[in-house]
C-alpha cells in the first residue's frame, strides 16, 4: 500500500521547463482570452491597474468573468464570495487529487505550489504523474507560463481598449476543450477507468441540466472517484 | 440586514482568498482523510472523472464543429500519443469549418 508515497518527490527547474514546454499551446490559447478579459474588465468600469492585480492575484478565468457581473459602486460581497466558490470549488477535486503526490511535503511548500493550480496545468501535471513523474516543477512551471498569458493578456486587453479579438476564428477557443480530450485519450490506457469515466460522464450530464455553476464538475467527479472506489484498481 | 457591500479592493481581497482556499484545501482535506487503499482507489479514478465531468456537458451542447474538432483531434492523439498535433488538428479542423460553413 502507498507505494507511491515513498518515492522521492522533487521540484527542479528542469521539471519547470518540462511542464512550460507541455502547456505552452494552451499558454497560446489563454492569452486571447486574458485580452478578451481585460476589454471587458475595462467595459465593466474597472480601472485597468484593478483588473491586472485581479488576474494576477485570482488567476481563474471563469470566476473573474463572473465577477464582471456583479461589479458596481457597491460590490455585493456575499454574492461575490459565493459565486466565485461555486465556479472555483473544482479546484479542491483538483488539489485533492495531487494529494499522493504533494500531500507529504511540508505544509508551507503546498502553500507555495498550490496558488498556480488551474485546470490545464493540473491536467498536464497528471498525466505526467501517471506516467512516473515526480517532479513538481512540471506543475509549478506550466502553471507559471499560464499565469503570465492570462496576466499579459489582461494587461494588453486593459490598457489598449478597443482591441478586437476573434479568438473563433482560428478555432483558438477550443484549444483548451482539445487539449483536455488529448489528456483523456493519453489516460484511457490506464485499467479499470471506464466503468468511473462512464459514471462521471452520466452525473455530470444530470447535474448540469439540473444545476447552474460548474457543480456538474464536482459531482461527475466525485461519483467517478466513487466508482473507482468499489469496482477500480488502485 | 446588515450591509456588507464593498470597495473593489475588499472584493478583491475577496476573490483572492476565496479561490486561494479551493486550491489549498484539497491537499489538506485528503491529509485529514488520512491513507488508505480506499482513498488510493479514490484518487486514481478522480482525476480522468474529473476531465470528463468538465468535458461531456460542452461537448453535448456544443455544435456539430466542435464535436467533429473534437473527434478529430482525439483520434490524432490516439493515433500519434502527439498532443501538441492533436491540438492544432482540433483548432485547425474548427477555424476550416467555420470558415467555409
Amino acid at each position: 500500500m502507498n507505494r507511491v508515497l515513498e518515492q522521492e518527490v522533487t521540484c527542479t527547474l528542469e521539471g519547470a521547463a518540462r511542464g512550460a514546454r507541455a502547456i505552452w499551446p494552451v499558454a497560446v490559447a489563454v492569452l486571447p482570452f486574458g485580452i478578451t478579459f481585460g476589454v471587458s474588465a475595462g467595459e465593466a468600469g474597472i480601472d485597468p491597474g484593478t483588473s491586472l492585480l485581479m488576474s494576477a492575484l485570482v488567476f481563474a478565468g471563469a470566476a473573474q468573468f463572473a465577477a464582471l457581473d456583479l461589479w458596481s459602486s457597491q460590490i455585493p460581497l456575499i454574492s461575490l464570495v459565493l459565486t466565485v466558490f461555486a465556479v472555483n470549488a473544482r479546484n479542491i477535486i483538483m488539489g485533492a487529487s495531487l494529494f499522493p503526490w504533494i500531500g507529504r511535503l511540508p505544509g508551507y511548500r503546498i502553500a507555495m505550489i498550490t496558488p498556480v493550480l488551474s485546470d490545464a496545468n493540473w491536467a498536464v501535471s497528471m498525466d505526467a504523474y501517471g506516467n512516473g513523474e515526480r517532479d513538481v516543477g512540471i506543475l509549478v512551471g506550466s502553471g507559471l507560463l499560464l499565469w503570465v498569458a492570462w496576466v499579459a493578456g489582461t494587461g494588453l486587453g486593459a490598457c489598449f481598449t478597443g482591441f478586437v479579438m476573434a479568438p473563433e476564428r482560428l478555432g483558438l477557443d477550443l484549444l483548451m476543450p482539445v487539449f483536455f480530450i488529448t489528456v483523456l485519450v493519453g489516460m484511457g490506457k490506464q485499467k479499470g477507468i471506464f466503468l468511473p469515466w462512464v459514471t462521471a460522464a452520466m452525473v455530470s450530464l444530470a447535474t448540469s441540466s439540473m444545476v447552474e455553476g460548474n457543480w456538474h464538475i464536482i459531482a461527475g467527479a466525485l461519483a467517478g472517484g466513487i466508482a473507482g472506489v468499489l469496482h477500480g484498481k488502485p | 440586514m446588515v450591509n456588507l457591500d464593498g470597495s473593489p479592493m475588499a472584493a478583491l481581497a475577496a476573490m483572492t482568498i476565496v479561490t486561494y482556499g479551493t486550491r489549498i484545501s484539497g491537499v489538506f482535506i485528503m491529509a485529514r482523510a488520512g491513507r488508505s487503499l480506499w482513498l488510493e482507489k479514490f484518487c486514481h479514478s478522480l482525476s480522468g472523472s474529473v476531465i470528463v465531468a468538465l468535458l461531456v456537458p460542452v461537448v453535448v451542447s456544443g455544435d456539430w464543429i466542435f464535436r467533429l474538432a473534437m473527434a478529430m483531434a482525439a483520434a490524432v492523439m490516439a493515433a500519434t500519443g502527439n498532443s501538441l498535433l492533436a491540438m492544432v488538428t482540433g483548432a485547425a479542423v474548427a477555424s476550416l469549418f467555420r470558415l467555409w460553413c
